[in-house]
């Protein structure tokens, strides 16, 4: 049997939260705030225990058991096969919206030249054969780049800092609560909200009972990383960053090394791309999961290709652009992904425990 | 273009796939084959679809913003 | 269809049997035969010449003639200074005329075919009247070369033994080294026709028995009709055959399959093969010189990194060049950007045409060097690296930065200590030349990542590949990328789960104290 470490499943949550984290978050906040605009990352958090709590829940309900199949067992094959349908095209929209966050990332920062869609099939074609490796080589593979990410990074950050200006985030508070709170709906509802792919991993980890434990530990190291991005990018970029689509790629552009470096953005754009493959992996390993709980099939593999290739068609069906994609998850994603991850959940969670009938396939505990 | 594109694709997968598509007798393969077919049909037709300049006024997630949209606002309101 | 017969029984007339045997092995114009009388019974002997040793052969003839059946008697042959005779798996012990010696086994055999297979391992083959079986004893001499420095894995410092293509001789290499009971060499035989031995090995009481179980498994799967090179074998037991990426060691020393053994894993020897095959290994293994724990811990430490960062090198070097310069070249600092500018000016090709004729022209000069005669290999290398390379830049074809890249990528690929690894790069560069022309670095970057998950999900022998990297064994970092101090590594590796994870003891309920730690 396949199974992942804690420490495997950390990284994996870490990098689907800051995998677009680190690429659109900071402007995505700067929207509402600007000398605020570090107080609004911290809001993760929010999403981040929400989700926990939620996994808290889920693995003393339903131990053992994928999100798909426990609204199945706790809502019946009608209601909950429709709910199980709803949860597959939640995680096909979410990985589209990534999807075509990333081709048109890599299309601005590197491949001007390239169509959208050749970009983003080399992408998914990457995807498709982590995923098919199975979630076992994905948590290897995060596990493999982190120490590099951890070089690299920290050189990034203190080359940038020779821009830096404290003057960026003064006066402190002046704007009061509600732009704050505002600039805090996103992380803490769009992208805190996604630890909840995590509760399809369930019968691949090897301590299921400590997820909401991880999901904590990587809702805080991603809020940690994402405010001192946010600090670093209001900082270099000033007030300019409520402008821009990718203001951290703006603060890597603005490093300079005497006359040794003049552009370091596309090595940023390159490692963005690798921790993307990963975002998109991790939830594209959730989505063929539920499509083989929906299906009653032994494996998930028959689902790679055709979810990959779905999901990559998606993303250019559904947006018409990269407007379309920010407008998307500044003006619905918070609710859809409030209403499916959290209520939903919860709703099948409170039909179980209403219902009082052993739903798990092991004999491990009760209900 | 990407709807010749995505022909290839979805051609591409049904290569690799075949044994799947036609020996496969685990439980559940028959509802796993008509998914299967579900995605790869509804992936040429957004292909052809997105790759078409004059389809302006098709907002395929329109009926989930006048779902949670309201919700959302709400969400920007309440603090 | 060939009827299936029985075997058939050694005749009873001496004479009649070794004409037997000769006209199963005829033409065989090596086969000596030489008829003695023996307490007044006819006695044939039988050998091949140039497989056996001529002296002990003498010896026993001549014991052979004199003594009869006293021949057997204890303390005949200890008496004469006969050593040791190694038994092959299918002998059958029996009654010799006698008795039997404790030190020179002899042994009896009841059939042809098994007279034939005994004097094709060596053995003099006796045949006496009114026996209805032949008395076999071993005086095998293989020709073979003596112990020399090995060739393929050489080093400044450490041990300059090398084995050879003697199985015997290599076990006893071991065994000078590892003087414990546990050290065992398990007899196995391998090709229906070649009957080639081998010795499974291991310590029993460190390794893993799940681990020695399933090397056993797999190699009961070894069907062939000829064992000709270790790469046989090899072939049947890995664990991705069709994964370029070596998922075993290979090694000519035996101090390193003896550190190998000690670590909990299992090694393989196989008669005419002057390699050891060691299970399971990993990657970052494979990036590891014998060297390294020759020298000062501290020096191998920017070595090993050296190392690790050649093998991305070897493969990523060309094709992050064809990416520079066709897409990405704002990455590059503008005088150097016009420089290489420059240098490509009037040449007729692609970048990415360049890059790869370069490749091809430096692969095959890399194969020529290596097939040819070591004299002319030299010089073809040299012509070729140093004249033709220079001819092409002053004609236009190529540009110097092309043949820097190359060349660096050459150089890069020759500090790997691992063969299997080198090859892996030679092939791989090409993949990412491909994919560079047609997406720059991000397609370098998806490949290179598609590599990594790959690399990760392969196995060897039930062990991750890539571990202690990922999955992360914190414990086992002290010998991977850093080499700790050898008083620092007081445990073996845990990913190999060995049964006794402690290297050395010390005395019980002490702790173990280096001499300044007073």
């Amino acid at each position: 049997m396949t199974q992942i470490s804690r420490y495997q499943v950390i990284l994996m949550l870490v990098w689907v939260v800051l995998g677009t984290g680190i690429l659109t978050m900071p402007g995505t906040i700067a929207q509402f705030t600007v000398h605020d605009a570090w107080l609004g990352a911290p809001f993760l958090l929010l999403g981040g225990g929400l989700s926990a709590g939620v996994a808290w829940v889920h693995v003393r309900l339903f131990p053992g058991l994928t999100l798909t199949q426990a609204v199945r067992a706790a809502l019946g094959p009608w209601i909950g096969g429709f709910l199980a349908a709803w949860l597959c095209l939640w995680l096909l929209i979410t990985t589209a919206t990534v999807g075509r966050e990333m081709s048109a990332f890599v299309t601005v920062a590197t491949l001007p030249n390239t169509a959208e869609y050749v970009v983003g099939a080399a992408a998914f074609a990457c995807v498709a054969y982590l995923v098919h490796l199975g979630i076992e080589v994905v948590g290897r593979v995060n596990e493999f780049i982190m120490p590099l990410v951890l070089v690299i990074v920290p050189i990034l950050f203190v080359l940038a800092l020779r821009w830096f200006d404290i003057a960026a985030f003064q006066p402190v508070w002046a704007e009061g609560f509600t732009p704050i709170w505002r600039s805090g709906i996103v992380p803490a509802f769009a992208y805190g909200l996604e630890f909840v792919v995590a509760l399809q991993w369930v019968p691949a980890l090897r301590t299921p009972r400590t997820l909401p434990l991880d999901i904590l530990i990587a809702a805080a190291v991603s809020s940690l990383i994402l405010t001192v991005l946010v600090v670093e990018t209001v900082g270099v970029v000033g007030w300019p960053v409520k402008y821009m689509n990718y203001p951290v790629l703006e603060v890597v552009r603005a490093i300079r090394l005497g006359k040794l470096i003049e552009r370091l953005d596309t090595v940023y754009a390159m490692g963005v791309v690798a921790i993307l493959v990963l975002k998109l992996s991790a939830i594209h390993l959730s989505l063929c999961r539920a499509l083989q709980d929906v299906c009653g099939t032994q494996d998930a593999r028959w689902a790679v290709l055709p979810a990959a290739f779905a999901v990559w068609a998606a993303s250019y069906f559904l947006f018409r652009n990269t407007a379309g994609v920010t407008a998307f998850i500044l003006s619905v994603v918070p609710g859809y992904f409030l209403v499916t991850a959290i209520f939903l959940p919860l709703l099948s969670s409170a039909a179980a425990w209403l219902r009082r009938k052993p739903w798990r396939r092991t004999a491990a505990g009760r209900l | 273009m990407n709807g010749v594109v995505g022909m290839g694709l979805a051609l591409l997968c049904g290569v690799l796939q075949w044994r799947f598509l036609l020996r496969a007798k685990e439980p559940g393969a028959k509802t796993a084959r008509l998914v299967w077919c579900v995605l790869m049909g509804a992936g040429m037709v957004a292909a052809f679809v997105a790759g078409r300049q004059d389809f302006p006024s098709l907002r395929p997630l329109g009926w989930l913003e006048t779902v949670f949209a309201p919700l959302t606002r709400w969400l920007y309101e309440v603090g | 269809m060939r009827r299936r017969q029985g075997p058939t029984p050694v005749p009873q007339q001496a004479e009649r049997a070794a004409a037997e045997l000769e006209r199963r092995l005829m033409p065989c114009p090596d086969l000596r035969q030489q008829s003695l009388a023996v307490a007044g019974r006819t006695a044939v002997i039988v050998w091949l010449e140039g497989l056996v040793d001529e002296q002990r052969l003498q010896i026993g003839l001549g014991a052979f003639a004199a003594g009869g059946r006293d021949a057997a008697q204890p303390g005949w042959w200890e008496r004469l200074g006969l050593g040791q005779g190694r038994a092959t798996a299918e002998s059958r012990r029996g009654p010799v005329p006698g008795g039997r010696s404790p030190l020179l086994p002899m042994r009896s055999v009841r059939h042809m075919e098994a007279a034939v297979e005994a004097v094709l391992a060596g053995n003099a083959v006796a045949f006496l009247d009114g026996e209805p079986f032949a008395t076999a004893w071993d005086v095998e001499k293989s020709p073979g070369r003596t112990i020399e420095r090995p060739e393929n894995e050489p080093t400044l410092q450490g041990p300059q033994e090398a084995f050879t293509e003697n199985l015997g001789g290599n076990l006893a290499l071991l065994r000078k080294r590892l003087k414990t009971p546990g050290f065992k060499a398990e007899p196995w035989e391998f090709g229906e026709r070649s009957h080639t031995q081998a010795a499974l090995l291991y310590i029993e009481g460190i390794t893993k028995p799940e681990l020695l179980d399933t090397v056993r498994r797999r190699l009961k799967y070894v069907h062939v009709d000829a064992v000709v090179d270790l790469n046989v074998v090899r072939e049947y037991i890995n664990d991705a055959p069709f994964s370029p990426f070596p998922t075993t060691e290979e090694t000519e020393r035996p101090e390193r399959v003896v550190s190998s053994l000690l670590q909990g894993r299992v090694g393989l020897l196989i008669d005419g093969s002057p390699n050891c095959v060691m299970v399971p290994v990993t990657l970052p293994m494979l990036l590891n010189s014998p060297e390294d724990y020759y020298m000062r811990f501290a020096l191998a430490l920017p070595l090993r990194l050296l190392r690790h960062l050649m093998f991305w090198s070897a493969m990523l070097l060309p094709s992050l060049y064809v990416a520079l310069l066709t897409y990405n070249q704002d990455l590059m600092p503008t005088p150097l950007l016009v420089s290489v500018a420059a240098q490509h000016t009037g040449i007729p090709f692609p970048t990415v045409i360049e890059a790869l004729a370069m490749m091809v022209a430096f692969e095959a000069l890399r194969e020529a060097g290596t097939r040819l005669p070591r004299a002319v290999g030299q010089s073809v290398s040299i012509v070729g690296t140093l004249i033709i390379g220079d001819a092409a830049v002053r004609a236009g074809l190529v540009s110097p930065g092309m043949v820097i890249v190359v060349a660096a990528t050459g150089v890069a690929s020759f500090t790997l200590p691992a063969l299997g690894l080198v090859q892996v790069t030679r092939l791989l560069q090409f993949l990412f030349v491909s994919v560079a022309a047609l997406m720059g670095l991000y397609g370098v970057v998806l490949l290179a990542v598609a590599t990594v998950g790959h690399l990760v999900s392969i196995r060897s022998c039930g062990i991750p590949y890539m571990s202690p990297l990922a999955p992360t064994v914190w414990s086992d970092m002290k010998d991977t990328v850093v080499r700790a101090p050898w008083w620092a590594m007081r445990q073996r590796p845990r990913q190999f789960e060995p049964l006794d994870s402690r290297r050395a003891k010390g005395r019980p309920g002490q702790r173990q104290k280096r001499w300044w730690a007073r």
